[in-house]
């Protein structure tokens, strides 16, 4: 397993995958704060000089609830584009066919992908949300979100993203698509909240961990933890799907 | 070592594989047998199904002992398959793409120690630590064949390892294959340049439409296949339309062209030619050239394939 793993390192270390990701979310951590201290200056013109800091938070608390939405829309989108070749352009370029005849096992080398961008996913969301935190206590004055409370959104938006990324490892063993794996992942990833929110369901979804994200607060609701534990149910589902589905997807 | 019986693949409505069978067996130490058809032939289809990558209809195909299930991935021990057009891992250096394939069923160190040998074979061990994106069609076609051997393979599949390369990138890559077979290697090598499989190759099957049409060893296929041809060429050129027709009358010869003022007339027989010659000499023609045409496999291959069609 340590050699499928080192692969893994390498591959998202030399194609910047780790990188780009990485800096996606530190990206947004620091700009969401700082777009929201500017924001009054910004539109005071347009507003004819009304204070718009009466209609809309504009301290730590709406900082980090502005990061969360960026985190939910574009670091989601990063996400999907950076690595939807994960599984889908390996088997396309033929990359894995000679790993295959020597052996190589296709249930190890999904984990592995599984397992190394999972724990660069958690570890980059929470670090994210800490950062969000510090900095936006640094521009906007008094404590308001504590830092556990960022702890537990970054486990959240982690465990979300880790949603998505089965999906695209699923999709990619399925399709053999890169383009396709990514689309039906985000396509998921951004109906999800809308639809189960219909029916009343997000709480049984990975859709209710934004939800739960939302409240910025540091203890887990009951619907939080549902969530949390369907979510992760989910994901070990849809790995196992891939699982299955790699042992029958014709490699050539 | 490689059996195949009543091989047969669709895809859809179009059936590429129709009842192949192939038997190959070696008793030499090494041995590098060509696969030759023309585009669409089936090659590569045959070669998914050998190396247990490809499902198939019906038939049944035996590689080194194991039995390829029809309806799953079968993995089959000791067999190296270099795909055309190849993914390897460009982010990698030569070394490191030597030796993940190797730490894939060896500890480390031993897998260091075997990519070294890797890197030698291939001649790449001065490229060690350059990375892969940026070597040549060619190196990265001697580095696959040598990722392929990685377990130290009996039996390579090879699917057009030398197309697209350049005359020096073909050259190594011969060469290469030349020298696994010279370690014992059996090289089951698809490829449509027939003059790389008249250079290495002993044995050659040609598929066609999904059948095998022919198979035997380069020399008995150049020997007996397309009959023994002579070019002539006579001073009185304007006679050239009735010596063809003198020669036919002779009823020695299957076939007779004109082409550039020059007759190429065949003979079943090899000592036919002699009363060809007698004839020519006792009619007062005069002899500019008289050579025997030294046939290619490619005169093999067309005629084969141009015979299938009549």
């Amino acid at each position: 397993m340590k050699t499928y793993l080192k692969k893994e390192v390498l591959y998202g270390m030399r194609n910047y995958k780790f990188l780009i990701i990485f800096a996606v979310y530190i990206f947004f951590a620091l700009f969401d704060p700082l777009m929201l201290k500017f924001l009054p200056i910004i539109l005071a013109d347009q507003f004819g000089g009304m204070d718009i800091t009466e209609a809309m938070a504009i301290d730590q608390a709406g900082a980090i609830q502005n990061f969360l939405n960026t985190n939910y829309q574009i670091v989601t989108l990063v996400i999907a584009i950076a690595l939807m070749g994960l599984v889908a352009s390996e088997i396309k370029d033929k990359e894995i066919i000679i790993p295959t005849c020597l052996g190589m096992s296709l249930k190890k080398w999904i984990v592995s992908k599984i397992f190394v961008y999972s724990i660069f996913i958690i570890a980059s969301s929470i670090i994210a949300q800490l950062i969000c935190n510090i900095y936006a206590l640094t521009i906007f004055e008094g404590r308001s979100i504590e830092i556990s409370a960022s702890l537990k959104i970054g486990l959240l938006m982690g465990v979300f993203h880790i949603f998505i990324l089965s999906l695209i490892i699923f999709f990619g063993a399925l399709t053999k698509k890169h383009g396709i794996s990514a689309f039906l992942a985000l396509l998921a990833a951004y109906t999800l909240p809308a639809l189960t929110g219909l029916f009343n369901i997000s709480k049984y979804t990975p859709a209710g961990l934004i939800n739960e994200a939302g409240y910025l607060v540091s203890y887990f609701s009951t619907d939080g933890i549902i969530s949390l534990v369907w979510s992760v149910g989910a994901i070990a589902i849809i790995i196992l799907l891939s699982l299955i589905t790699i042992e029958s997807t014709e490699l050539v | 070592m490689i059996q195949i019986t009543n091989l047969v693949k669709s895809f859809g409505n179009h059936q590429v594989l129709k009842n192949l069978s192939i038997n190959i067996t070696n008793n030499k130490s090494g041995l590098i047998y060509g696969f030759l058809g023309k585009n669409g032939a089936g090659k590569t289809t045959t070669m998914n199904i050998l190396v247990g990558l490809s499902r198939f209809d019906s038939g049944e195909c035996v590689v080194n002992g194991t039995k390829i299930n029809n309806k799953r991935r079968t993995f089959i021990e000791s067999i190296g398959y270099l795909p055309e057009s190849p993914g390897l891992h460009n982010y990698m250096t030569a070394y490191e793409y030597l030796h993940y394939l190797c730490n894939l069923f060896m500890d480390s160190t031993t897998a260091s120690v075997r990519a070294e040998e890797l890197l030698d074979l291939s001649g790449l061990s001065s490229s060690r630590d350059r990375k892969i994106g940026g070597f040549s069609r060619g190196m990265k076609q001697r580095l696959g064949i040598v990722g392929t051997l990685a377990h130290n393979p009996k039996l390579i599949f090879l699917d057009e390892p030398t197309s697209a390369l350049d005359p020096e990138g073909r050259y190594q890559v011969l060469a290469l294959l030349e020298k696994l077979k010279d370690q014992g290697k059996v090289i089951f090598l698809s490829t449509h340049l027939l003059d790389d499989v008249e250079r290495i190759c002993d044995r050659v099957g040609i598929l066609d439409d999904g059948r095998l049409v022919k198979e035997g060893s380069i020399e008995d296929l150049l020997n007996n296949e397309v009959g023994h041809t002579y070019n002539i060429e006579i001073k009185e050129s304007n006679q050239l339309e009735r010596l063809a027709k003198e020669i036919e009358a002779m009823q020695k010869t299957n076939k007779i062209t004109i082409k550039n003022s020059k007759l190429q007339v065949t003979f079943n027989d090899e000592n036919d030619y002699k009363s060809l010659l007698n004839h020519l000499l006792t009619n007062n023609y005069t002899l500019v050239d008289f050579s025997k045409h030294k046939t290619k496999l490619e005169d093999v291959f067309l005629s084969i394939y141009r015979g299938e069609k009549q």
